[in-house]
């Protein structure tokens, strides 16, 4: 009796967790619902787990341990420019919201708020990246209209029954062989999303909700606090991009491994972004010693793979995002080139920065 | 019954051992980190050990986090681990049993003698926690931290972290203990503020002593407030170790020996542990009695992050249900020889 007990305990929620959506919806029309969703407010819960088995390099080290590993979060949606997001861990929490004015960041750790005036499109990948609806919406951006979308068992997520709808990458210049979403058939938002990398069986990255509830979040919890006795800082921006992006930009060809460059940012003239799909290739001219740094770093964590270019180059490469850092001969120039493309773009990229800087 | 078990357990010296050496851990870190004011690095370390520098009031909840991942479950094994067995090896249980006792009614007093026992641990560490935090670090009005920290350290920076704050009084607060370092740094807002402020900044060091506890999220937490959220980690924190009370007093049924039922007990939990930290078993980790331990912490985020602690209260609630069942059909059909 004893063991019926037991096996009914923990039988009966696994099996409602585990019993399929049956929502349905046309794959094409979801799709284009998805994108469409940005305004649609929400609160909740989510994790993701990315599976990367990126190194942890020192310079870097919240972009690696963030696509390698979980990252637990708390979102509260109203807009693109009214947002909170909560990275939670253990001991802490590091929030960041979004307002119209600009960005406030807190960390209880640090006790230290930062107020950042603004950054750049093109950045490094942080936490509320992998929440469900902006993944989606940003990595779906970045996939060509005619690319198959197909239609994928529903799910049920956070109590949401979600169709599903993977779009495959037909782009040979990526790494993404597909994307898996599920979202609400009803308001196109994403409640689960899956990376696929070509030639891997599993996800590479997989997200949900763990808790969702939809309409307009409680405007009081996107006010950004300060705790008593805590510091607040201000800085331009938030993000080692943002920085770096602020230098001088003429090292930068205008065609990268055959990607034309995309007119830059304005006040981020030296960040470089190479195409507009997923296929793109970002390429960021770095400080001769701050190259060294981060090849010294890849190199020590022994999972770098050394390119043959003029000069030094080291290769950070799994199997869907790719990460160079390349110094030219003399070391004056030096730039890190990433994007989520195979190790041959990679190649011919870093060639390219190299020679197109002498020109 | 439930009476004589709680005067059998509050007769017992090892009980008050057990609470004594559970209040004295934390005790023994405030005394370290007062004396060297070296707090984790943050994000390291136990939950809110780097905060309750700026404010005792918030060492409670650090004192739990101390004892929570080894202290409490041992001495929650150790009770309950020798609750039926004890009994069984000093041959009381035989002669207990031929009274007109119900074996049900005995075990359920056995664990409502465990309850009770967590709870006055739980509440004993929070109690003793709460008198050493405040009298080590202050209660984080800012005039007290100045006050304390001369005696128990040269006090550095730490004075000049709670300097803007506390800018107010520190200039006769620094006198009057007349630390060498301290009361010049201490001195030194004082002088920037200026006496004719000094009523008005009064009035605003009380406000800010009110709300000078800070939650997860940056909220400023007033002591009712913080009082209700440490209460509910308390009472979480007694409901989490009801899993393991449920597991020990389990296998004191089954086994005649104590330190068998709570070697066992440990070794499920340190099996649970473990598991917990591995991603490969994330299939099982939402059935271990440990997965949700930590949630807690839940408490102190702004809003309250309630997800992980209904999960943590069901997942306790579906170990006590099961066990206690196995306990029961176990002990009644038990031939008991000795």
């Amino acid at each position: 009796m004893v063991a019926v007990v037991g096996a009914l305990l923990v039988g009966v929620p696994a099996l409602l967790a585990a019993r399929p959506g049956d929502a349905q919806a046309d794959p094409q029309e979801l799709r284009d619902r998805i994108a469409a969703s940005a305004g649609i407010g929400w609160t909740g819960y989510a994790e993701a787990r990315a599976t990367l088995g990126l190194p942890r390099i020192a310079a870097l080290a919240d972009v690696t341990t963030l696509l390698s590993g979980v990252t637990r979060m708390r979102g509260w949606y109203a807009g693109p420019d009214r947002a909170r997001t909560d990275v939670l861990s253990a001991v802490g929490e590091r929030d960041r919201y979004v307002t119209p004015r600009g960005q406030a960041v807190w960390d209880y750790g640090a006790e230290l708020l930062t107020i950042v005036a603004r950054d750049p499109e093109v950045r490094l990948p942080r936490s509320e990246d992998l929440l469900p609806p902006d993944l989606a919406r940003r990595l779906l951006a970045g996939t060509a209209p005619d690319d198959p979308a197909t239609a994928l068992p529903a799910r049920r997520v956070a109590g949401v029954d979600a169709a599903g709808v993977r779009v495959t990458v037909a782009d040979p210049e990526t790494t993404v062989d597909a994307l898996d979403v599920w979202a609400d058939p009803a308001t196109g938002l994403p409640v689960a999303v899956e990376v696929r990398a070509r030639g891997v069986a599993e996800p590479m990255i997989s997200t949900a909700f763990g808790d969702l509830e939809q309409g307009p979040p409680d405007p009081t919890a996107l006010e950004p606090r300060r705790g008593p006795g805590a510091g607040v800082t201000r800085s331009p921006t938030s993000d080692l991009f943002g920085v770096l992006g602020r230098g001088d930009g003429s090292t930068l060809p205008a065609v990268l491994a055959g990607r034309e460059r995309v007119p830059p940012e304005r006040r981020f003239p030296a960040l470089g972004q190479y195409g507009r799909t997923l296929g793109q290739l970002i390429a960021v001219p770095l400080p001769a010693d701050f190259a060294g740094t981060l090849i010294g770093g890849i190199d020590r964590a022994g999972a770098g793979r050394t390119l043959t270019v003029d000069g030094q180059g080291s290769a950070l490469e799994t199997p869907l995002l790719s990460l160079a850092v390349v110094r030219s001969e003399d070391g004056a120039r030096a730039w890190v080139l990433a994007g989520l493309v195979p190790p041959a773009a990679l190649d011919s990229g870093a060639a390219d920065l190299l020679a197109g800087g002498r020109q | 019954m439930i009476r004589v078990e709680l005067i059998k357990l509050a007769g017992r010296p090892r009980t008050w051992v057990a609470i004594g050496l559970l209040c004295l851990l934390p005790a023994v870190v405030a005394v370290f980190l007062a004396t060297t004011r070296i707090s984790p690095p943050p994000g390291q370390g136990a939950a809110f050990l780097s905060a309750v520098l700026q404010s005792g009031s918030l060492y409670p909840a650090a004192a739990l986090a101390l004892v929570l991942p080894i202290f409490l479950p041992v001495a929650v094994a150790v009770v309950a681990g020798d609750a039926v067995a004890g009994e069984s090896s000093q041959g009381t249980l035989r002669y207990l049993l031929v009274r007109p006792v119900r074996r049900t009614a005995l075990l359920g007093a056995k664990l409502v003698a465990i309850v009770v026992f967590v709870v006055v641990a739980v509440l004993s560490v929070a109690g003793t926690s709460y008198v050493v935090g405040v009298s080590l670090f202050g209660a984080g009005d800012p005039v007290a931290v100045v006050r304390a920290l001369p005696e128990v350290t040269g006090g550095d920076d730490a004075v000049a972290g709670a300097g803007p704050a506390g800018g107010q009084q520190p200039a006769s607060a620094g006198g009057q203990v007349g630390g060498s370092d301290a009361s010049q740094s201490g001195a030194q807002p004082g002088a920037d503020t200026g006496d004719s402020t000094a009523v008005a900044d009064d009035q605003a060091a009380r406000e800010r002593a009110q709300s000078s506890v800070s939650s997860l999220s940056g909220e400023a937490l007033g002591p009712a407030d913080l009082a209700a959220r440490l209460l509910g980690a308390m009472g979480y924190v007694v409901v989490s170790m009801l899993g393991v009370a449920a597991i020990a007093l389990f296998l004191s049924t089954v086994t005649a020996s104590s330190l068998g039922a709570t070697l066992g007990a440990l070794a499920a939990l340190i099996t649970s542990q473990v598991l917990v930290s591995l991603d490969a078993a994330s299939s099982v980790t939402p059935y271990l009695p440990t997965r949700y331990w930590l949630a807690w912490v839940d408490f102190f985020r702004d809003p309250i992050f309630l997800r992980d602690i209904t999960s943590g209260l069901w997942l306790q609630a579906g170990y006590v249900v099961v066990l206690m069942l196995a306990a029961w059909a176990n002990f009644t059909t038990k031939d008991v020889t000795s």
